[in-house]
């Protein structure tokens, strides 16, 4: 049970340890300016919950009169402009404090030794204010925040599109579309943006707010911390600065809202700009999964650095961490100067892109390893084949995952049908007759019709009525000998028995063949075959170019330099490890006076 | 320590079912964020909409091919509040074909759920948009999303997953009217 007691100890180490504003930092605060950025944001909070308080009295949160009541408060309250920028400017300062905070605390390891967890509540500190942000600026009702809520209130719907926990293995797991009640509970049920939504967003604005306003106030009233340390001279500076902001550039009003017009171009506010220009480029899942990936990446990475270079601080001997942060911030700002000047091209772009992020990374990863290798102390090398694994089993998800997209690549067929294919393929030797299936199902359906975004768990149905229905007598043959062939047994049909079908009139799975049938997997690898044979000349969605397509050739890098880190570190990890005895002891030196 | 762990073993297990009732017991809490679902049945599916009204068009409002109205057409929500049921306006294309075939189309974008436009002169599309067709498509100015609707809405480009919804139209003499949409998600 001491493992049990380790991790307990672990646990409680890191939660003694949380830091919420920089409050143990004092010392370094008075050398380095970049330490005064947690009790900047905390007194920001202060000055946008103070003015949040005067703007409550005259906005009235309702579809019809709280464009009018912005109005009113911008041009007949005394100050209400200057309460409303301050409110405004005072949000935005705080998610700029909070993001060049996470970014300081990268660069100079602050999650170091035992913090680890310190970077989760710096990430929870600016995601609340991003939501902050993003619910607050719904309330004023014009055009610019309606769309921007709109879309993402749209975008959790593609949970549901998730393996497991979605729709997409449905005849493994039933939905319980996590995806659309997350958008019926933001949006009030429904697909417009209504009162509920407003009333909604305008409870959770204040709550997020509020809520954690009360816990940092216990957290600093139980341990006795000075809540903002920082000089009057320096507060006054931070007050005027949003002051001078507010006068000389009055926030924003916009055009009122109108749910029938989508203006163009539509963005939304600035910190969500290099997602919106990340939306424009993926596939919307992956997007959507990226979006949800992201914060857990940063949660993570301060572990993996502990993993790589122990109790080390300076950042010329973390590469790793360093040039991952340069990726974050380059991808953040150039997508967001993308987006601003509406120059990306969505066809032509994405290899760039994938090369960019992947080849930065590795850069980081490269002058890590030589960094280990250079190190001459057979104590401390032994002690690295740790940081190696991590970065052979980084290496090694880039090569996994640049094997699986040279074939996505070249078929255009997304992950859900090319697992799928997959499985067939590996289930094929034990099915019988498996060409004359593949043949018929040809018969059936052309492969050159194939569509498969739109996922079927009922292929026999969805055939039937719009290919045999309309087909010839052949196709109609062909269908029967699916469907014949659907009653055929295997030797491996008790895998598929206790799977429910979750339909009523067809409870179970007459075989494997039924089951591989059924939910389109057979059907997709026929039309993976097809496509990756240069002879059947299906062709794409562009006229004259057929499967299969060429790889770009930036793909390529990231693809083989994947491969590459996967060698080497492996190959470093085994050095490290099999010389992880120490070397013999020297004979201690004979004093000079033995000798004689 | 050891004893220590015992019992926080012995807690752990006695805090399950614990945990488990208190779950219980706020679980139909989340009936409150759910409008459009019957009392206690948080996890059934909701109603499904309805038409409220139909729209008419008449064969004289299409006087050339590409001839494009928008309309809204209102659609009719389950809820559980005193008029039980909430109308929604769905706006929406209709579109004269070349073809001489009238088709009609959500404006509710597949991608994101914003509302598209209808994009006559191929280089305004080639301009704002990112893409040059081969004649008049819908595009979305959010994530420039086009669909070509002679190819029965499908996309050219931009990030979309699927064609957008279909209107269902009934042809009553020289009338056309719509009397459905399709099912399917919220976007």
């Amino acid at each position: 049970m001491s493992a049990v007691n380790a991790t307990i100890d672990w646990v409680k180490t890191r939660i003694n340890n949380i830091d919420i504003f920089d409050e143990h930092h004092r010392e370094e605060a008075k050398t380095n300016p970049w330490y005064s950025l947690g009790p900047i944001f905390y007194m920001v909070w202060f000055i946008v919950m103070f003015t949040g308080c005067v703007l409550i009295m005259w906005y009235v949160p309702t579809k019809a009169q709280a464009f009018d009541s912005i109005l009113h408060i911008q041009t007949a309250i005394p100050f209400g402009g200057l309460m409303r920028g301050m409110h405004k400017y005072g949000a935005d300062a705080m998610i700029i404090a909070a993001t060049m905070r996470m970014y300081r605390m990268f660069i100079c390891a602050d999650y170091k030794p035992g913090k680890e967890f310190n970077i989760a509540i710096a990430l929870v500190a600016l995601l609340l204010s991003m939501y902050s942000g993003l619910t607050g600026y719904l309330l004023i009702w014009n055009q610019r925040a309606f769309w921007a809520t709109k879309v993402f209130a749209t975008f959790p719907t593609y949970m549901d599109q998730f393996p497991v926990m979605g729709d997409f293995y449905q005849p493994l797991v039933k939905s319980i579309h996590m995806g659309w009640n997350t958008a019926e509970v933001l949006l009030g049920g429904g697909a417009a943006i209504t009162q509920e939504t407003i009333t909604r967003f305008f409870s959770i604005h204040l709550a997020f707010s509020l809520i954690p306003l009360i816990f940092v106030e216990l957290y600093f009233y139980k341990n006795a911390y000075k809540r903002v340390p920082l000089s009057w001279a320096k507060r006054t500076i931070i007050t005027l600065m949003l002051v001078v902001v507010a006068i000389i550039l009055p926030a924003a009003q916009g055009k009122r809202s109108d749910p029938d017009v989508t203006p163009l171009p539509i963005l939304s506010d600035w910190y969500f700009l290099g997602l919106y220009q990340m939306y424009k480029y993926l596939e919307p899942v992956v997007a959507t999964e990226i979006t949800i990936v992201l914060p857990l990446i940063v949660v993570g990475l301060p572990f993996m650095d502990v993993w790589l270079t122990g109790a080390e601080k300076d950042i010329n001997k973390r590469p790793f961490i360093f040039w991952v942060v340069i990726m974050a911030l380059v991808s953040w700002i150039v997508f967001s100067l993308l987006i601003i000047a509406n120059i990306a091209n969505i066809h032509t772009d994405p290899p760039y892109w994938r090369a960019f992020t992947y080849l930065t990374v590795n850069v980081g990863m490269g002058l890590q390893l030589w960094l280990m290798w250079q190190n001459k102390d057979a104590v401390q090398r032994a002690k690295q084949w740790k940081g190696a694994l991590v970065i052979t089993i980084i290496g090694a998800s880039q090569a996994f995952w640049g094997f699986v997209y040279y074939y996505m690549a070249k078929v255009e067929m997304f992950r859900g049908p090319m697992f799928q294919q997959w499985f067939y393929g590996v289930m094929r030797p034990f099915l019988p007759d498996a060409e004359k299936l593949e043949a018929a199902m040809r018969k059936v359906q052309p492969t050159s019709t194939y569509f498969a975004s739109t996922y079927k768990n009922d292929w026999q149905d969805w055939v039937k009525d719009n290919y045999v229905a309309k087909g010839g007598q052949d196709v109609q043959q062909a269908f029967d000998q699916v469907l014949a062939h659907c009653k055929l047994t295997s030797p491996v049909d008790w895998v598929v028995s206790w799977i429910p079908t979750f339909t009523p009139e067809h409870p179970k799975y007459l075989g494997m063949v039924d089951y591989l049938v059924t939910n389109r997997w057979a059907y997709d690898y026929v039309v993976f075959c097809d496509r990756m044979d240069p002879a059947s000349k299906i062709e794409t969605t562009t006229k004259g170019v057929f499967y299969p397509l060429p790889i770009p050739f930036w793909d390529w890098t990231w693809m083989i330099a994947g491969a590459l880190f996967m060698v080497v570190g492996a190959y470093m990890t085994y050095t490290f490890k099999s010389g992880s005895q120490p070397a013999a002891k020297p004979a201690p030196a004979q004093p000079a006076s033995a000798s004689t | 320590m050891e004893g220590t762990t015992r019992r926080l073993v012995l807690k752990t297990l006695a805090a399950i079912p614990l945990a488990a009732t208190f779950g219980l017991v706020v679980s139909p809490l989340l009936r409150y964020m759910r409008p459009t679902l019957k009392p206690l049945d948080v996890f059934g599916p909701s109603d499904q909409p309805g038409p409220e009204e139909d729209v008419s068009f008449s064969d004289s409002d299409f006087p050339a091919a590409w001839t494009c109205i928008d309309f809204m057409f209102k659609q009719k929500y389950v809820e559980y509040n005193p008029e039980g049921k909430e109308v929604r306006e769905i706006p929406g294309f209709i579109v004269k074909l070349p073809s001489g075939d009238v088709v009609a189309y959500s404006r509710i974008c597949p991608h994101l759920g914003c509302v598209f436009n209808f994009v006559k002169d191929p280089s305004e599309c080639a301009k704002g948009y990112n893409f040059k067709p081969q004649g008049p498509v819908f595009a979305c100015p959010c994530h420039l999303s086009v669909y070509d609707i002679a190819q029965n809405g499908k996309v050219v480009s931009g990030p979309a997953p699927r064609p957008p919804r279909k209107f269902d139209l009934k042809k009553e003499g020289n009338a056309y009217k719509i009397v459905g949409l399709e099912a399917g998600s919220i976007a």
